[in-house]
């Protein structure tokens, strides 16, 4: 009876050593030597520490490689292929701008490796699924919003609050010269005019411009009573900056990359007051059960608030360990591609930081209980508040004192 | 012809890709820099011309590599002239503003013309090169090669001398009746023929071109050329294949390897100013000459 | 006619005229000095003789040919060549390679038809510049001396029929200046090329040219013999001072 005890015991220790020897090795990909890069890091290290904490997905541990791409498409692919041949990985999550993500497809393709991206906003990317779902269905968009959707998020705003509630009849756009900004810009522009308001002036300055003075007068002489912006750049300081200084008559609403952070404040010596932001699919709202906490614990836990770009890459490894469970052969890439497409991390439930559904071409189903852009503003008292949609509003939508509406 | 890769790490092969190309533009760097020693400081617009003019011929119609190479090795030729006319006239500092002005404005064209550019996203969906790692690779190794030789040769020939002259002094050159205009521009366009035709390889290789892959190349171009040591092409080529090289291995130690990619460059240019495998020939030319003497 | 002749050279920059009209000839083989203080335009008149400066007024008729404006280029190649005060040598190449460069130049590239002739014609300029244990040298390791000598054998490489020789003997000591001396004589007498010569160095300078033009504050102030000019009361005042005589008869 001993032996046959003792034996037993012997296999069943064998048994667990191979278990824990096998693992998810997942590569990630991000530009670590910049914000962006950190949020990806550091969201993913926090969701790979608590899932293994609590036993990893189907008893297997997650094993992280983290592959530097320094924002070039010729990084990125060395990595894509350093990681699918020398490190063999079972799936990639990250990679940070349009330009590498879109250039790559065609090497993930060749890789056939499944990849869930997080920081590449640009429609095309999830267009390319569409035009040939067999060969780049590796690919699905966790995050963040692509550009359009993004500016879906700001012309709802416009048209279905400031239109109502303040009669508003005249629009600018001032936009950074970036493809990316450029399109969430023109799209909120499209929903405001379909709203009724008429877009008065358009500039597109480029990136780096230190006044915007000239811009700010011609927009209100124009009779602009709202800016719309997309500034992706660090430019957004100076320009919310320069707007509280000039007490420029027309109220700041868009998409400033900069003012979803906390620090924006002290960025810009506290003259962010009424700046007016949406937060594509994140933010310090209760999107889901889990995204306060979340965003709390992140600060705790490395000294920053998380980033637009931490929420997807947070919810990659749940989307992951979701479909995973769900597959009906989990090392069987198709399976898993299946069991992906069926995620939902629904708007308000209690999974993921942010609400997570795939439309069939692996984009991010926008509206209903899917994705969401909440709108932000840097209120009076100093407080950063979720304003729109009224579901998760934190404080109530401030007019600047100046603006004579 | 070629070690065949041992090999078939896909991943080394990769890196290899990448390093011979960034030896043809550390070598046409130096074919014009290092040897007239007009120092261009917008490489990178130069590279642009011939991948973007892939990128757009891409966007109506799928160019094959055998045709678009051969395009952009004219197209890049002209615009070398083009370009070279008004600025080789400049002295010292002022050509390398000029050519770094040009490089500023084609990078800030790119990013504003997005319609035609893509910009930032660059553009996407370009043929590739071939259709395997292997012989894509293979592809690259022969350009490469045969853009160094070519180079060469020309830089030791009469050519290439005459070249050198002007670097030393263009008035003594004029005294002499050589007609120095032509010889600037000639170099020239030689260096943007096969900077140009290095970006249209780069474009099919990735499938894409955009600012990412483009812009940085000014600087590095020259970084690398005179870490491996200009006037001599193969130094400077070595250069690129290294640098590059190390650049990816460092890529290891995560935060640490621009600083360490730093330190390298530091160390070689303060303590072999007239760049490394400049002085490791000197160096094997006396040992050679030594053995031979015994 | 002369071979090469300069009428009423004009050249000011700024309010200060450099060269006020000179008129002077040079024939066919002669050796011709150019006497003057610092400042006086000696040097100027070179720059636009031989193209690197464009005269305001005048003429330079070079072989029947008014030259006067053309580029450097063009001047070499119909065949005046001039050296420079600060010696120009081409850095990074050694003392052959950088008399290849002017057999490489278009006025040598009609005359030289293939690699074995220009080998040749670049040693026998070596060998009568006296550089042969230098030949192989490269430039930046060469004393002043033989960087002298090198920048008179580059002129004489594309086989000028006019040399400008701009102080050729500058920094240079006696012994160092006889070789250089030399070399300027036999190429004037085997080749009949024409020297035209600026220099300081009194002595070599008198004993070397025929023919003496006096100028200062641009102007041409005498023309003759060395021993004319010596006695000449307008170059003793501007130049020459009381030893001036002294220095031809020794």
């Amino acid at each position: 009876m001993k032996k046959v005890l003792s034996f037993l015991l012997v296999v069943l220790l064998s048994f667990s050593i191979f278990a824990a020897a096998k693992t998810w090795k997942i590569g990630v990909l991000g530009p670590y030597q910049t914000e962006n890069g950190m949020w990806v890091q550091q969201a993913v290290q926090m969701a790979a520490d608590e899932i293994n904490a609590d036993g990893g997905i189907l008893g297997r541990k997650i094993e992280l490689v983290f592959q530097d791409t320094e924002g070039s498409t010729q990084k990125m692919q060395t990595a894509i292929i350093k990681l699918t041949t020398k490190d063999k990985v079972d799936f990639i999550i990250g990679g940070v701008g349009s330009g590498p993500v879109l250039a790559n497809l065609d090497i993930m393709a060749r890789q056939k490796i499944i990849w869930l991206g997080t920081g590449a906003a640009s429609p095309d990317v999830t267009k390319k699924v569409a035009e040939n779902y067999s060969k780049y269905k590796y690919y699905f968009r966790v995050g963040t919003l692509d550009s359009i959707a993004q500016g879906k998020s700001v012309g709802d705003f416009i048209a279905n609050y400031l239109v109502p509630k303040y009669n508003v009849k005249k629009a600018a756009i001032i936009s950074v010269d970036l493809v990316y900004a450029k399109e969430i810009a023109e799209t909120a522009a499209e929903i405001a005019k379909q709203a009724g308001v008429e877009i008065v002036y358009t500039d597109y300055f480029p990136a780096g411009t230190a006044d915007f003075s000239a811009s700010f007068k011609k927009a209100t002489e124009a009779g602009a009573q709202v800016i719309i912006d997309a500034i992706v750049t660090a430019d957004g300081i100076q320009f919310t900056k320069q707007w509280y200084d000039l007490k420029v008559n027309a109220a700041l609403v868009g998409a400033i990359a900069a003012a979803l952070k906390p620090e924006f404040k002290d960025q810009t010596n506290g003259k962010c007051v009424y700046e007016t932001s949406a937060y594509p699919n994140g933010g310090p709202a209760p999107l889901t059960t889990k995204t306060l906490d979340f965003f709390e614990k992140h600060e705790n836990l490395y000294g920053v608030a998380p980033g637009f770009i931490s929420f997807p890459a947070y919810n990659t490894l749940y989307v992951l360990k979701e479909a995973l469970e769900n597959a009906k052969n989990p090392d069987n890439d198709e399976d898993v591609i299946k069991a992906l497409e069926k995620v939902v991390f629904p708007l308000g439930g209690d999974k993921g930081v942010a609400p997570v559904k795939f439309t069939e071409n692996h984009d991010l189903v926008y509206g209903g209980d899917g994705a969401s852009g909440i709108i932000f503003q840097w209120s009076k008292s100093g407080s950063w508040n979720a304003v729109w949609p009224y579901e998760y509003k934190t404080g109530e939508w401030e007019k600047p004192e100046w603006i004579n509406w | 012809m070629y070690i065949f890769p041992v090999f078939k790490d896909y991943y080394l092969l990769n890196v290899f890709s990448i390093a011979v190309i960034y030896a043809v533009y550390a070598a046409s760097w130096d074919f014009l820099s290092g040897f007239t020693g007009k120092e261009n400081f917008g490489h990178a617009a130069f590279i642009a011309i011939g991948g973007y003019m892939i990128g757009f011929i891409s966007s109506v119609y799928p160019i094959k590599p055998f045709l678009s190479i051969p395009l952009a090795a004219v197209v890049s030729a002209i615009f070398g002239i083009l370009i070279g006319l008004p600025t080789l006239k400049l002295k010292g500092p002022y050509f390398a503003l000029a050519t770094l002005a040009v490089a500023t404005i084609f990078e800030k064209l790119s990013i504003s013309l997005s319609d035609l550019t893509g910009g930032e996203e660059g553009i996407y969906g370009i043929e590739f090169l071939t259709q395997g790692q292997i012989s894509s690779f293979y592809f690259v190794l022969t350009f490469a090669v045969l853009a160094i030789l070519i180079m060469y040769i020309l830089g030791k020939s009469n050519f290439g001398l005459i070249l050198k002259s002007l670097r030393s002094d263009e008035d003594a050159a004029r005294a002499l009746g050589i007609k120095i205009n032509f010889y600037k521009i000639s170099a020239f366009a030689v260096s943007s023929m096969f900077a140009g035709i290095a970006g249209s390889i780069v474009a099919h290789f990735y499938g894409y071109i955009g600012p990412d892959i483009v812009y940085p190349l000014s600087l590095n171009s020259i970084i690398m050329a005179v870490v491996g040591g200009i006037g001599g092409i193969v130094p400077a080529a070595l250069g690129g294949f290294f640098l590059t090289f190390i650049s990816e291995m460092l890529s290891e130690f995560g935060d640490w390897n621009q600083l360490l990619y730093t330190v390298v460059l530091i160390l070689s240019t303060l303590f072999l100013p007239s760049g490394i495998f400049n002085y490791l020939g000197a160096k094997i030319r006396t040992i050679g000459s030594k053995a031979g003497e015994k | 006619m002369a071979l090469l002749d300069i009428n009423n050279l004009y050249k000011k920059f700024g309010g200060l005229v450099a060269t006020n009209n000179i008129t002077f000839s040079v024939e066919k083989g002669e050796r011709v000095g150019i006497l003057g203080p610092n400042g006086a335009g000696k040097t100027t008149i070179f720059n636009q003789v031989s193209g690197f400066i464009k005269p305001d007024g005048g003429e330079i008729i070079f072989n029947g040919e008014n030259i006067i404006g053309k580029s450097p280029e063009f001047i070499a190649k119909k065949g005046i060549v001039r050296t420079f005060q600060i010696v120009k040598p081409f850095k990074g190449m050694n003392v052959y390679d950088n008399l290849k460069v002017a057999t490489l130049s278009p006025k040598m590239k009609e005359e030289i038809k293939n690699e074995t002739e220009r080998k040749k014609w670049i040693e026998y300029i070596i060998d009568i510049c006296e550089l042969k244990n230098v030949a192989y040298t490269m430039t930046d390791l060469l004393p002043q001396g033989y960087l002298k000598k090198l920048e008179v054998a580059k002129s004489l490489a594309i086989k000028p029929k006019v040399v400008l020789l701009d102080e050729p003997f500058a920094g240079l000591t006696h012994s160092e200046i006889e070789p250089i001396s030399k070399v300027i004589i036999k190429a004037n007498e085997v080749s009949g090329t024409s020297i035209v010569l600026i220099e300081h160095r009194l002595k070599e300078f008198m004993q070397l040219v025929e023919r003496v033009i006096a100028i200062d504050y641009g102007e041409k102030i005498a023309e003759g013999t060395p021993e004319e000019i010596v006695k000449n009361k307008k170059v003793i005042e501007s130049y020459l001072g009381k030893g001036g005589e002294e220095i031809v008869n020794s």
